[in-house]
């Protein structure tokens, strides 16, 4: 019976999703030109799912399955996050849907598994929960990185699949070794072992296997190098979502792995700052010589995730907030870009060369580009200003022993304004280019209201911060109450040595 | 009535998606209507002037409890940022003031724009104004008054240079902007620097950052943690925002070019309410200069001196704008000077007459300059009464409004200048006194050179239509009755807490033989005139004082042949610098992260095996890296 109540009052966003998908199976089964219906199924679905987020009681911590299935303000807020990122995914590949009416039902069918998938890995508290819930994501990623049956796009399905299997190995190898040492794959049974035998060098390697290998969802070093090929030759809505969904479900397990089993485990934060700083540096010199416009977006997503990591490295409630708020940011600005992509793509890919004059042809489309891409490279007026500068207050405030990291990260968002104005100055090029359009209306739907949100809160941010700072709060006291150790990283920037 | 003012910054609010929606739909959806863009406009701004009046008279019931509600806008650090409305007797009156007189003027400008062919611009242009202006009017805080501040620079900017295809126009905007640039630095210096001083005070004790409420309590904190000296540059600096905006001397260059603007503009922004916010701004910062005597003194001052030189210069004028601009400028000065000296309210009171009446004259003389085929040139004109009697008469009311026989000007003229005696300096007195008489004679000359006499022009003179004589009607209104209606309240109402007396009885008396004099001066000179008789005072002994005042004091000559010439030598040798020192070590630096970038791209698109070996060769490094690390610590 507690099997079921636990499932009636905790796990029904889940499960509205696991039925929509077994909904979709059986309706591709059935026909194969149930287009127009099925997306407003989808849609109803998604957006019951997201209803019944908000309405789960989140004041207090509720566990479910023997403890190994965690709801809190922080998971749900997750949860949130990956729906609507999920929505607006539907609602980005309706140009795709529109001209190849093949296999629509399974294609919404595994971005339901996806995001399924992305929800239980943020919420899960046991490793045999987080695995399977990533792969779950993982596969159903590459059967929708593969959706197109060219030779190119399989080749860079392949490229996923084998870079995500090594991924996979080297979390397997961590959690063994963490298995090995305590006996349990429950976090907080872990968390207690390596507490009490003052494990921490085996904990240290372990942990860095595990979130090295999560670093894959993330585009992140030491897995960084799939992203560009798949990000180009996937169906564009497919890329939107591998860059916005999967890394915020990426993001939000590996918040809760450093702050709830890896707690005090200081030398985790150092590895997280190495990743970002070499990531955020990766990305941004290899998007310097880059032209084509979705390999562009794949090196900058590759940088902003460094970003959040580095900011994610300092461990203060402060800088979780500042990551949490960076990673709303992240989101509405990667779907205003997306989709603007989304209605220039005619198959070809787009390229700086082929926006060439498309601010004089089309002023609005471009004017929604170049706030998208001025956001992303942290300009004022738009959003990604704010999140630029509360990532850089939370470094600034942990202590001036961080200041060369501080202005290595300044020095990047530097290089990075290069690439993102070379794709604006190209739209102002006296040359015009052919450039083919098609604006579908839910295309349009997410264009304009990422566009609206990314000036709206460029210019009112403050109720998203507060918001924010609410949800790094919720999720410091669940990192207090495992009882800090002496000289935890936490609020305390200078490392002291643990024995 | 809560609600109202709970909902008060829809009047800010509402221009601003006015402002977007024709800026957005004007190559689009209200390009062949052009009534649509009036319509949203006039409406926005008249449902802005209902809410005005229900906060006129909230603050009228409830003097000394001013309402205000503000939101947090930033966090940065120790300090958040809020924005805010206050509603106070100052903040009402301005607020009334703007959206009555910004309402005339767009239903004016919908006649006098009708056949420009970026009739939508400019009211997606007067709507941002109106979104600046009443933003700044409303502001609870020096931080988001700033904000404001800047925002009125840019629409003035754009409205300036609204035919941006002359040159002349594109020059003046310029020139608007850069002149403008000094006062905002300053301001900004100043906003920083009192910050800086009363920190304490504002991180322990405020709520709202830099709050007007309590603007009082932190000049204290800051004068106590510096000393008067450094207050004084504190507040000088925070002046200089104001000198630049209200036109004062020697910042006041920018707004006789300023008239290169389409007459409405002139009117509603370079004559009632833009240029007033500077005297508006400076009333809101009272609290902080009245600690600060020199700069009063200094205050008054630069006041007296722009009175008097405006006013010279505004008698040698042959276009009327011009006239009228210079008139502006030494009513401004007026203004300061009644601040200066400590009579806050007649300074407040004379703000309210002059804008309605200066709005009046304007719509008036743009009245004339549409139906003449934009003749601007007061030698071409004459005997226009016939022509046009409403425009004739209304501009007769504003005239003696302006040079205070009688009407509204009357009596905050007279106010000012009991202000001045009761402050005991006579010096200052007598130049308020003599600028007086000289502003009844400039007023009177374009007057009797328009209306008056016989027509010299050569073009046809079309009829004023009735859209454009009904604002003109109204506003005569105010111009006229006003200042007699409010004489004996408004005193009370905006007040410092301190009352300015009249202790001199034959004051009155004094000032309107002073102003009928000069009248009676001008119609010697300029009534029914075949030869005017400026160049017959050419020959005199003024010949010497006459070129001084042609040639505005030698100011802009000042600026453009000395400071200019200073200014573009270093421009060019630290253009050079940058070109051959900032621009060449960004080159080199580039090459590096590009050469860096095509290294590591070399691996990019090569088979499965090389991302594999990428992949783990990292991840080996990561753990051997930390792995050493742990060993050096246990």
């Amino acid at each position: 019976m507690e099997f079921a109540a636990d499932i009636k009052n905790l796990m029904m966003p889940e499960i509205i999703l696991f039925v929509g998908a077994l909904l979709l199976c059986f309706i591709g089964i059935l026909t194969d030109k149930a287009y127009k219906r099925v997306f407003s199924i989808v849609v109803l679905m998604l957006g019951l799912s997201f209803l019944m987020c908000l309405q789960l009681d989140t004041d207090t911590v509720s566990m479910a399955f023997g403890g190994s299935f965690l709801i809190s303000k922080f998971t749900v807020f997750f949860k949130e996050l990956i729906l609507a990122g999920t929505i607006s995914t539907i609602f980005l590949s309706d140009k795709y849907i529109k001209q190849n009416q093949k296999s629509v039902a399974e294609f919404y069918m595994l971005l339901f598994v996806a995001a399924l998938g992305g929800m239980i890995l943020v919420s899960s508290r046991d490793f045999i929960t987080m695995f399977v819930a990533l792969e779950t994501l993982s596969i159903s990623s590459y059967i929708l990185s593969g959706f197109i049956k060219e030779k190119n796009s399989q080749e860079a399905t392949l490229k996923y699949l084998v870079t995500g299997c090594v991924a996979s190995a080297v979390i397997l190898y961590g959690v063994s070794l963490l298995y090995g040492m305590s006996g349990s794959l429950r976090f907080d049974v872990i968390f207690a072992a390596i507490k009490s035998a003052s494990m921490f060098n085996i904990a240290a390697l372990s942990g860095t296997l595990v979130i090295s290998g999560l670093c894959f969802k993330l585009a992140t070093i030491p897995f960084y190098n799939w992203a560009p090929d798949v990000y180009e030759k996937s169906p564009l809505a497919v890329s939107a979502f591998l860059s916005t969904v999967s890394k915020v479900a990426g993001f939000g397990i590996i918040i809760r792995l450093v702050s709830e089993l890896f707690n005090g485990i200081w030398i985790l934060y150092l590895v997280l700052g190495l990743i970002a700083l070499v990531s955020m540096a990766i990305g941004n010199l290899l998007g310097l010589c880059e032209e084509n416009v979705k390999r562009l977006m794949a090196y900058s997503s590759i940088a902003h995730a460094g970003y959040i990591l580095a900011v994610l490295a300092l461990g203060s409630t402060l800088s979780l907030s500042s990551a949490v708020f960076y990673i709303i940011t992240y989101l509405l600005m990667n779907f205003a870009a997306w989709s603007c992509l989304e209605v220039l793509d005619n198959g070809d890919g787009v390229t700086t060369e082929s926006l060439k004059g498309l601010a004089y042809k089309r002023p609005v489309l471009a004017f929604c580009m170049v706030s998208a891409f001025a956001s992303l490279a942290g300009l004022p007026i738009f959003v990604g200003f704010f999140s630029k500068f509360y990532l850089f207050q939370a470094i600034v405030f942990a202590g001036f022993l961080l200041y060369p990291f501080l202005c290595f990260v300044l020095l990047n968002s530097l290089i990075a304004l290069y690439y993102y104005f070379k794709v604006i100055r190209a739209m102002f090029d006296e040359q015009e280019s052919e450039q083919t359009v098609f604006w579908s209306k839910r295309l349009a739907v997410v264009l304009v209201f990422s566009t609206v949100m990314v000036l709206l809160t460029g210019i009112f941010s403050s109720p998203v911060i507060t918001y924010s700072q609410q949800i790094a709060q919720s999720q410091m006291p669940a990192v207090i109450q495992y009882e800090a150790i002496k000289g935890t990283y936490f609020d305390n920037p200078r490392p002291i040595s643990v024995r | 009535m809560e609600l109202i003012l709970q909902n008060i910054w829809v009047v800010a609010i509402l221009p601003l998606f006015s402002f977007l929606f024709i800026i957005i739909g004007q190559k689009g959806f209200v390009h062949l209507e052009k009534k649509i863009s009036m319509y949203l406009t006039v409406g926005v701004t008249f449902l802005g002037w209902i809410f005005s009046v229900f906060a006129l008279i909230y603050a009228i019931q409830n003097q000394g409890n001013p309402f205000q509600e503000n939101f947090v806008w930033m966090y940065s650090g120790s300090l958040t940022f809020s924005m805010g409305y206050l509603i106070d007797e100052l903040s009402s009156v301005m607020l009334f003031m703007v959206t009555s007189i910004s309402l005339l003027i767009q239903i004016y400008s919908h006649s006098y724009m009708k056949e420009d062919p970026s009739y939508h611009r400019f009211f997606a242009y007067l709507s941002f104004f109106n979104f600046a202006m009443i933003g700044l009017v409303l502001s609870s805080n020096l931080f988001q008054t700033y904000i404001f501040w800047e925002l009125v620079g840019l629409a003035s900017y754009l409205l300036i240079g609204f035919w941006y295809k002359k040159n002349s126009a594109s020059k003046a905007a310029q020139k608007a902007f850069l002149v403008n640039r000094i006062g905002d630095f300053g301001l900004l210096l100043g906003i920083m620097g009192f910050l800086f001083l009363s920190y304490n005070f504002w991180f322990y004790e405020a709520d709202v950052l830099l709050g007007f409420s309590s603007l009082k309590q932190a000049t204290e904190v800051a004068l106590v943690s510096t000393s008067s000296k450094g207050f004084f540059v504190v507040a000088f600096l925070m002046f200089l925002g104001p000198v630049a905006k209200s036109a004062q001397f020697p910042l006041h260059v920018w707004l006789p070019d300023a008239m290169e603007a389409p007459t409405p503009v002139s009117a509603l922004i370079h004559a009632a309410t833009m240029v007033a916010a500077g005297v508006f701004l400076t009333a809101r910062l009272y609290p902080i200069f009245i600690l600060s005597p020199v700069l009063m003194q200094l205050i008054a001052y630069v006041g007296a001196i722009t009175a008097l030189l405006a006013a010279c210069m505004a008698l040698v004028q042959y276009d009327i704008k011009k006239a009228l601009a210079y008139s502006t400028c030494s009513q401004l000065g007026y203004m300061f000077l009644a601040l200066g000296v400590g009579a806050y309210s007649a300074g407040m009171f004379h703000l309210l007459i002059h804008a309605y009446v200066k709005a009046l004259l304007f719509l008036c003389a743009g009245a004339v300059i549409h139906s003449l085929s934009s003749q601007q040139d007061m030698r071409y004109m004459g005997g226009l009464r016939k022509q046009m009697p409403v425009v004739a008469y209304t501009y007769l009311i504003g005239c003696l409004s302006l040079s205070g026989i009688f009407l509204s000007g009357f009596s905050s003229k007279e106010q000012i200048l009991s202000g001045i005696l009761a402050s005991g300096n006579m010096f200052l007195f007598y130049i308020a006194l003599f600028t007086a008489g000289l502003s009844a004679f400039y007023i009177f000359r374009t007057y009797f050179m328009v209306f008056e006499g016989k027509y010299k022009g050569e073009s046809q003179v079309e009829p004023v239509s009735k859209v454009m004589s009904v604002p003109l009607i109204v506003l005569a209104v105010p111009s006229a009755v006003l200042g007699v209606l409010l004489s004996w309240c408004f005193d009370d109402f905006v007040s410092f807490g301190f009352h300015t007396e009249n202790h001199f009885v034959f004051l009155p008396l004094i000032s309107i033989v002073i102003a009928l004099f000069s009248v009676w001066l001008a119609s010697i000179f300029y009534w029914d005139k075949k030869k005017l008789i400026d160049t017959e005072l050419v020959k005199l002994p003024l010949k010497s004082l006459h070129r001084l005042f042609v040639e505005k004091f030698f100011i802009d000559w000042f600026y453009d042949k000395i400071l200019n010439k200073i200014y573009a030598k270093a421009a060019y040798v630290l253009s050079k610098f940058d070109r051959f020192v900032v621009d060449a070590s960004i080159d080199i630096t580039f090459q590096s992260p590009v050469a860096a970038g095509k290294l590591l791209n070399i691996v990019q698109h090569k088979k499965i095996g090389a991302y594999i070996l990428v992949s783990v060769f990292l991840l080996v490094l990561l753990c051997g890296f930390i792995m050493s690390i742990l060993n050096l610590i246990v």
